[in-house]
Formats: structure tokens, C-alpha cells, sequence
């Protein structure tokens, strides 16, 4: 037995105290970080589209540099929303996979063609917002 | 072209006729869906092919789309139970591998 227990008690509150909020925080900053990196992920995708639409019909200058820069950082971006996916949320790690997947091969498509029409932009984007909208309603 | 009734109606070659009536069934069949996917899979998949024979996208446009789409539509079918996957299968995957395989490759040497 404790030699003082009402002591004992005393401090283990005083130790729950202080972890319940830590264990709060962590609950409530885990989820809407993901939420706020799947976001961005969205983001970037559907601003590479808008960006490489073709105005007017026609494919503007073609800069391969700043596509190649441009792929390269959405690239990371992707990369790195999923190493940051912990192992036991296996089914985020394969969303961020796909997404990734779908990212390069818009870029391929780009690549080859240097715009994309105005009808496919608006499909895609409409494609890539229902997605993401229906993994971000679940968590 | 505003619908797909019209769209299809522009592809007269009688080989394809069977193609042709079981992809408008099995997009009417997953328009009436009940499950969110599979219904918007099968409206944007009609878009398309509206989309393709207006001149508005190009067949490689068509094949992103719906490659992207059988992505997502694999992870889904695996999120049904065993029961429905096979139905969920042919609304979305088999439906977009139609189009794009009888469909689509007609619209576009129109």
C-alpha cells in the first residue's frame, strides 16, 4: 500500500491535468491538419489545370522549364503528404497515393499537348473535386 | 450535341448497335443509382461522351478521364461488400471500358 495515499491521489490529478490537454490537443490538431493538407494537395492539382487550360483554344507560350519546376514542386507536395500519413491510416496513404498518381498523369498529358481543352479542365476539376470532397467528408 | 441519346445516334455503323444500346443502358441504370459514386460516375461519364462528340475533347482527354476514373473506381468496388461489388463493377469500370474501347473511337474518326 501507498504510505500516503491521499497524496498519492493528489498527484495523480495533478498529472492528469496536465496530460488531458496534451491528449485534447493532439485529437483536435491531428484530423484538421490532414483535413488542411488534402486541401492544399486539391488545390495545387486543380491550379495546374486552370493553369495549363487552353486560353482561347490555343496553348500559350510554352515554358519548359517552369513546367518541369512546377511539376517537381506538386510532385514533392505529394510526396510528402504521404510520408507524413502515419502507417495505421493505411487508406489515406492510398488516397494520397492515387491522387499522386492522377497528378502525373494529368502532367503527362500536358507534357504531350502543351494545354488541355476547356472541356476536359472543367471535367477533370470536377472529377478531382468530387474526390477529394468525398475523402474529406469522412474524416 | 446536348444529349446522349444524340450522341450515340451519330455513330451508324450497325456493328456497334448492341454496344451502343448497353452502354445507354448502363448509364441510365447508374444514373438512377442510389449510391453517390456510382450515379456521379455515370453522369460525368455521359458528359464525356457528349463532351467528345461536340469536338470538346480529344480521345486523350477521354482516356485521362477515364483512367483516372477506374482508379477511383477500383478502391471503390473494394469498399462494397462482396455482394455488391460485382454490380458496383459493371456501372462504373466496365461502363468507362466500354465507352472507351466501342464508343468513343467512333466519335472521335466521325
Amino acid at each position: 500500500m501507498h504510505k500516503y495515499p491521499r497524496l498519492f491521489l493528489t498527484s495523480f490529478r495533478i498529472a492528469l491535468c496536465g496530460v488531458a490537454p496534451f491528449l485534447c490537443s493532439c485529437a483536435t490538431f491531428t484530423e484538421p491538419s490532414s483535413q488542411v493538407t488534402l486541401q492544399q494537395l486539391e488545390n495545387a492539382h486543380l491550379a495546374f489545370i486552370d493553369h495549363y487550360t487552353c486560353a482561347g483554344g490555343k496553348p500559350a507560350a510554352w515554358d519548359q522549364a517552369s513546367f518541369d519546376s512546377e511539376v517537381a514542386k506538386i510532385t514533392q507536395q505529394f510526396t510528402d503528404a504521404e510520408a507524413a500519413v502515419p502507417k495505421t491510416v493505411p487508406a489515406r496513404k492510398t488516397f494520397i497515393k492515387n491522387s499522386a498518381d492522377l497528378f502525373q498523369r494529368d502532367a503527362a498529358l500536358v507534357r504531350k499537348n502543351h494545354c488541355l481543352s476547356p472541356s476536359f479542365a472543367a471535367n477533370k476539376k470536377k472529377q478531382l473535386q468530387q474526390n477529394y470532397d468525398l475523402v474529406l467528408k469522412q474524416t | 450535341m446536348s444529349n446522349l441519346q444524340d450522341a450515340l445516334n451519330q455513330i451508324k455503323d450497325p456493328t456497334v448497335a448492341d454496344a451502343k444500346a448497353q452502354f445507354e443502358q448502363l448509364i441510365n441504370e447508374g444514373k438512377a443509382a442510389s449510391d453517390a459514386f456510382i450515379k456521379s460516375s455515370a453522369e460525368q461519364l455521359e458528359q464525356w461522351t457528349i463532351d467528345v462528340s461536340n469536338g470538346n475533347m480529344s480521345q486523350d482527354e477521354f482516356d485521362n478521364l477515364v483512367s483516372a476514373q477506374t482508379i477511383l473506381a477500383k478502391n471503390f468496388v473494394a469498399s462494397q461488400a462482396l455482394a455488391a461489388q460485382e454490380r458496383a463493377e459493371k456501372l462504373t469500370i466496365k461502363t468507362a471500358e466500354l465507352a472507351a474501347t466501342k464508343i468513343v473511337p467512333l466519335l472521335v474518326a466521325l
